[in-house]
């Protein structure tokens, strides 16, 4: 969809999606993707060279939008390198490096895919601590699709605790033939653009993206700021890759944010849900949606416009949630033609323009991992 | 941050739990060519134990060990589960498939890639319907873990099942990664009181400690999982000074003693 807020704006605004005909170099998955541009064209000279990656390239891209780099500099300064911790969600980290390590090299690594601090999990977290040039305690959260919006949780408590003054919490997943490959053998890739909640939906289509947020005590932040005002977390404690069918954990996660938050379900104006376009998530999902919210709640899957961005997707829809929350932009479900009859939540199609005080954004992954999260205005 | 350690669990050469281990943090001598068997966790069901990855079979009974030492449901735990390299047997398997003529991924496989599968099949083995996080911190994987797995302790007042494992590094990961020896270790932690272990952020950097026993020297510096193996040891010894561990280089996590 672009770089930067603008950009995502102007496409939430005018319907336009980023999912693009599969053309990831090397791949014969017949389906759609939401590709980045710029990824491949950035320089890593010097230093950054040992960090090469395509999902290093992803979180510089997202570090280097919307003047990230001056407001980071600012909390540097403000607080010392040492109180702003890191903590970046991600599926995959660098593993697409180790793939071009293994089609290169055979049985060796060839001498420059020998990056001891690209080729493990811990990568984006480590390499983010590393460009921001901060010095807190650093995390990498990893938990299938759910790993960025973990990371607010994370960052709450450690907060909370005194840890830190600020947190700069994130997620960056990439483009890589293992989940192109993966998800395809589990049948779940659409060779359509995805259409969550549709009666047709025939499955997920993959993306990649960046993201980022600051998030800092009510004390320390700027009297306009969004609040955080609750997370949930919870297991469904059912199958690696099903959700149960009456989204029981969903339910679960849902209903601890809110009530960290201190609201009933009637208060929220807006959910950004998960909503992969599978059939078994949205069903789920939606049975989920019964048991927690009033009818009528404007709830929207954005994975028409940006695919499912697996470990990125919990950042890049608390973005889209917190945008909601201050331009007051609800964006429906693109792709939504159909509304599937069997669902038991009636999910929005159309954009709407609402002033909204709270909103709620959902993220499950494999593993039956959720978290949700409950943001609140400011005033609210 | 005042936490309890309850249970301990653990899984490594020459050691299949805590009693063994012990022995060796004494003093006792490992064999030169010391392994251990396959870990069987008891509560993952037989046709699936045999499928699942040697990470979730031992990240599962080290878990196992701890609650049951602790005597604690795990139903009610959250867990917080870790690993400085992940599955590397997985990704050896997925890339070497994906770099071959015929680039087809088991399903099952896949599934199994993701870096929270061990607390996943914990969860669904024993119906743990709360908080499951899975996080990795490098090589300092150990003391960032714990930090998160202690802060949501104290934080929310809630028993936290730490649990963190690290298999031998396949070929190809020989020329990043010096890892030889699978290990595994779990913590039961208990919100705490006076008199419990006592949590801290030091704003200084400081070097590993030194390793606690000959017999694990190779195994605490190549695998980053055997890092756990300074606060055993420190815990046994019953040492008045903190143990400091490094969050990195401008930070230590220092454990204060009772």
């Amino acid at each position: 969809m672009g770089h930067g807020l603008a950009a995502l704006r102007e496409a939430l605004a005018r319907r336009r999606s980023g999912l693009r005909a599969n053309d990831f170099p090397g791949s014969r998955v017949d389906t759609r993707i939401g590709r980045v541009e710029g990824v491949e064209a950035l320089a890593w000279e010097g230093e950054l060279a040992a960090w090469t990656s395509r999902n290093n390239a992803l979180a510089r891209l997202g570090l280097a939008a919307d003047s990230f780099d001056r407001q980071l500099r600012e909390v540097r300064q403000r607080f010392g390198p040492a109180r702003v911790g890191v903590i970046i969600g991600t599926s995959t980290s660098s593993i697409g490096r180790t793939e071009a390590a293994y089609a290169a090299g055979g049985d060796r690594f060839p001498p420059a895919y020998r990056q001891r601090a690209v080729h493990n999990p811990h990568s984006p977290g480590a390499f983010v601590a590393h460009l921001a040039g901060l010095e807190g305690p650093q995390l990498t959260v990893s938990t299938a699709c759910a790993s960025s919006a973990r990371v607010f949780a994370s960052a709450w408590r450690w907060l909370q605790c005194g840890l830190v003054d600020a947190v700069l919490v994130g997620g960056v997943d990439s483009l890589c033939h293992s989940v192109l490959a993966g998800f395809n053998a589990l049948e779940l890739t659409s060779p359509q653009p995805c259409r969550p909640f549709d009666a047709d939906r025939e499955g997920i289509n993959l993306g990649e993206a960046a993201g980022f947020a600051l998030v800092t005590t009510a004390a320390h932040a700027p009297a306009d700021a969004v609040r955080l005002a609750g997370y949930g977390e919870s297991s469904d404690a059912f199958h690696m890759s099903q959700p149960p069918a009456d989204g029981a954990g969903a339910r679960r996660s849902m209903r601890a944010a809110l009530d960290r938050a201190g609201v009933d379900g009637g208060a929220i104006g807006y959910v950004n849900l998960h909503g992969t376009a599978s059939r078994a998530n949205d069903a789920a999902e939606a049975r989920a949606l019964d048991a927690v919210l009033p009818a009528g709640v404007f709830v929207s899957s954005t994975k028409g416009w940006t695919g499912h961005t697996l470990g990125a997707a919990g950042i890049l829809e608390s973005v889209i949630t917190l945008e909601a929350l201050v331009g007051g932009l609800l964006p429906g479900t693109l792709n939504l033609e159909t509304p599937d009859p069997d669902l038991a939540y009636a999910v929005a199609s159309e954009n709407a323009s609402r002033d909204t005080a709270f909103a709620m954004t959902n993220s499950f992954g494999f593993g039956g991992n959720n978290c949700s999260l409950v943001f609140g205005k400011a005033a609210a | 941050m005042r936490v309890r350690i309850d249970g301990i669990g653990a899984w490594g050469p020459g050691f299949s739990g805590w009693g063994e281990l012990r022995g060796l943090l004494a003093g006792g001598a490992l064999a030169e060519d010391a392994v251990t068997g396959k870990p069987a966790p008891e509560c993952i069901p037989p046709r699936e134990r045999r499928r699942a990855p040697l990470a979730v079979k031992l990240a599962v009974t080290v878990a196992e060990q701890a609650c049951a030492a602790a005597g604690v449901d795990p139903a009610g735990t959250v867990s917080v589960f870790a690993s400085g390299m992940g599955d590397m047997d997985i990704t050896d398997y997925m890339c070497r498939t994906l770099a071959s003529d015929d680039p087809m991924i088991s399903p099952t496989r896949f599934h199994n890639s993701v870096h929270n599968a061990p607390v996943g099949y914990w969860t669904i083995s024993q119906g743990a319907g709360l908080s499951s996080n899975a996080v990795a911190g490098g090589e300092h994987t150990v003391p960032a873990s714990l930090l998160e797995a202690v802060t949501q302790c104290a934080c929310e007042s809630v028993p936290v099942l730490w649990a963190c494992q690290d298999i031998a590094a396949p070929p190809p990961f020989r020329d990043i990664c010096d890892i030889d020896q699978p290990c595994a270790f779990a913590l039961l932690l208990q919100p705490g009181g006076e008199g419990d272990l006592f949590f801290t952020v030091e704003p200084a950097g400081c070097e590993w400690p030194d390793p606690p026993t000959p017999a694990l020297a190779r195994l605490y510096r190549d695998n980053p999982t055997a890092r756990l193996l300074s606060l055993l040891a420190w815990r046994e010894a019953a040492i008045d000074d903190a143990l400091r561990l490094p969050l990195n280089g401008a930070l230590s996590l220092a454990v204060h003693g009772s």
